[in-house]
């Protein structure tokens, strides 16, 4: 799995590269951690977390805002991510776990929000290429 | 005619800094841009175009969709777009008003000049940077409780009156008196609260900031002394929303509006265009808890403005009053409100999405308060933080041209990315302080990415708001101290 950070005028983006979609997902979560605060290697306490949404896209846009929303409530910067998704009809399911680096022992900047602007959940023949545009 | 390309889009020159975009496909009105040939060159490098374009196909759009002249690309709509729907059979959308509902400026004002602080500078952004927390993190200056967040997302700034944080007078100089009587906090998640509860006073950090500025230039004598403002007084510019509270309403309803009106969606070029029918449970819903963030982000403000205050008498040793730091105006800029304009002769009511523009009001306008009505409201313009900033007024022409709006600040032109390649951070402190202004920030990486070179030219920008009547110049501000997340 590899990410990259992109450009994008006002805002920043995430493209993850990988063989599954997990991995996928998980390249995009570490992403937005680095773009939080590029520096930031490992958290202390683990968190878990469980999202259903009605779509691949959706369930991709709702995992992030989940973290961004952990990170504000529990006030740590989640790291570290696992998760596992799986397809049930028309419901789309991801069980995960991160763990929290506290807020107060880092310097980072916040990211209000994921946005839909532009994501992009690509399947080719190496495997998964996902794009999303997070709001700075 | 004069016309201007940019990719398959073709802009016709109406009239001096006005362009349109003709009807074509889904749009059920022209775009206008609102721009000098300079900006919409710089307008035109992103999808800024395409997403004003977009927004045209909004169901109940009214006249025109319309771009500011300080517009970028954003996500759905463009940043310093207005697009006005109508409130009886149109639609609303959390896109048109962004993730930071109620992001916005005040000014407080001083009775000090700048020889009054000039050699104060540094311990004046270290008492500001001590008593505002900025950046990811930090807390607010309150702690608060869920239940303190819900009364502040019904009762807004008077919330801050009834603890010590506010003057009778504060809620006199913000707009709506610092309250949406049409607020709703049941109908702000759970989850969003939570949010709240560690914000309340935070500066954030992005281009969110707060600056001590020196009144460098008056353009109108009359409107400046009304407003208070006089050569070479120290203002204040508080610059920040409703934090995550806010982000989280806003995602909140994109979704549930993308489950529950996908029939509409899907009819739309682009999903953050998400939009609820007027009239619908989910409109009505969205349209509450948007007010009661709004009443959240001006609180937000008036916390920092206490904050600024107990800074000021700290360091002056004279009481805020004494110093008669008493606000200019708060003005939002990422916001939609019902209000009534008038459309082919007839008063509609309307929602007038600003996204990234400022209500404008002009002369006589009645939802204005006395002291304004008379000469117009105060407009913000906040620049980059080595240039300057300006304070307009509502111009006679916004109300025919632009649903009562105008710009609300330079507008980008770098990515970040681009930004921490060419500004190194060290640099543009050292280049600053020659020019006597102290910037203090949390992140090397916001100083980069913040850097004067990022924007717009901020003088062009007002040049065609006030060309246009739609925001007239009254003052520039030069700044001192900047601090940022």
């Amino acid at each position: 799995m590899e990410f990259h950070l992109r450009d994008h005028t006002a805002d920043i983006a995430v493209e993850s590269c990988a063989s599954t979609i997990e991995e996928a997902f998980v390249g995009i979560a570490e992403g937005l951690s680095k773009a939080h605060s590029p520096n930031s290697t490992h958290g202390t306490k683990k968190f878990g977390i469980e999202i259903s949404s009605e779509s691949l896209e959706a369930l991709l846009f709702d995992f992030l805002d989940m973290l961004i929303s952990e990170r504000d409530i529990h006030n740590v910067l989640p790291i570290d991510h696992e998760v596992s998704i799986n397809q049930e009809k028309d419901i789309w399911t991801l069980v995960g776990t991160y763990y929290g680096i506290p807020l107060e022992t880092i310097e980072s900047r916040e990211i209000k929000a994921v946005t839909y602007s532009d994501m992009k959940i690509e399947k080719n023949q190496n495997g998964w290429k996902l794009y999303v545009v997070f709001d700075v | 005619m004069t016309t201007f390309e940019s990719g398959n889009i073709c802009l016709h020159k109406i009239e001096e800094f006005i362009w349109e975009i003709p009807r074509s496909g889904d749009m059920l009105v022209p775009a206008r841009i609102f721009a000098s040939e300079n900006l919409l060159e710089q307008i035109s490098q992103d999808k800024t175009l395409e997403q004003l374009k977009n927004t045209a196909s909004l169901p109940g759009i009214q006249k025109y969709a319309i771009c500011m002249p300080d517009g970028h690309q954003g996500y759905g709509f463009p940043v310093g777009g207005v697009v006005a729907t109508d409130a009886n059979n149109g639609c609303i959308s959390p896109g048109g008003v962004g993730y930071d509902i109620n992001c916005g400026v005040r000014m407080i004002k001083t009775n000090l000049t700048y020889h009054d602080l000039h050699g104060k500078e540094e311990s004046l952004g270290e008492i500001l940077f001590n008593k505002i927390p900025t950046g990811l993190g930090k807390g607010g200056i309150v702690k608060t409780t869920l239940n303190d967040v819900e009364e502040i997302l019904s009762l807004g700034v008077e919330w801050a009156l009834h603890n010590g944080y506010a003057s009778p007078e504060d809620l006199d100089f913000c707009e709506d008196r610092g309250r949406r009587n049409d607020a709703d906090p049941t109908k702000v998640s759970r989850r969003a609260k939570q949010r709240g509860m560690n914000q309340v006073g935070s500066l954030g950090s992005g281009n969110h900031f707060l600056e001590v500025q020196r009144v460098v230039e008056i353009f109108r004598e009359e409107v400046a002394s009304s407003y208070g403002l006089f050569q070479d007084q120290i203002v204040i510019l508080i610059h920040t929303g409703s934090r995550g509270i806010g982000h989280q309403t806003c995602t909140d309803y994109l979704r549930k509006i993308e489950v529950e009106h996908a029939d509409l969606l899907s009819q739309l070029p682009d999903k953050e265009l998400a939009s609820a029918p007027s009239g619908s449970q989910l409109a009505a819903d969205y349209y509450a808890a948007m007010c009661a963030c709004i009443n959240f982000a001006w609180t937000n403000r008036q916390m920092i403005t206490y904050a600024v205050r107990m800074a000021f008498e700290e360091l002056f040793d004279k009481s805020w009053q004494d110093l008669e730091m008493n606000l200019l105006y708060d003005v939002a800029h990422n916001i939609a409100k019902k209000e009534f304009h008038i459309i082919n002769g007839h008063k509609r009511e309307l929602f007038v999405h600003r996204k990234g523009a400022t209500r404008a009001f002009p002369i006589g306008n009645k939802a204005l308060p006395g002291a304004f009505r008379k000469v117009g409201q105060p407009v913000i313009i906040p620049g980059s933080m080595g240039s300057d900033s300006y304070i307009l007024r509502g111009g006679v022409g916004s109300m025919n041209l632009s649903f009562g709006s105008t710009a609300h600040g330079a507008g980008r032109i770098l990515s970040r990315t681009k930004a921490k390649k060419l500004f190194n951070a060290s640099d543009i402190q050292a280049e600053l302080k020659e020019q006597n202004i102290y910037v203090t920030a949390t992140l090397d990486a916001t100083i980069s990415e913040e850097a004067p070179g990022v924007y717009k030219d901020v003088s062009e920008v007002v040049h065609v708001s006030d060309s246009l009547g739609i925001g007239d110049k009254v003052a520039r501000t030069y700044p001192v101290v900047n601090i940022k997340g």
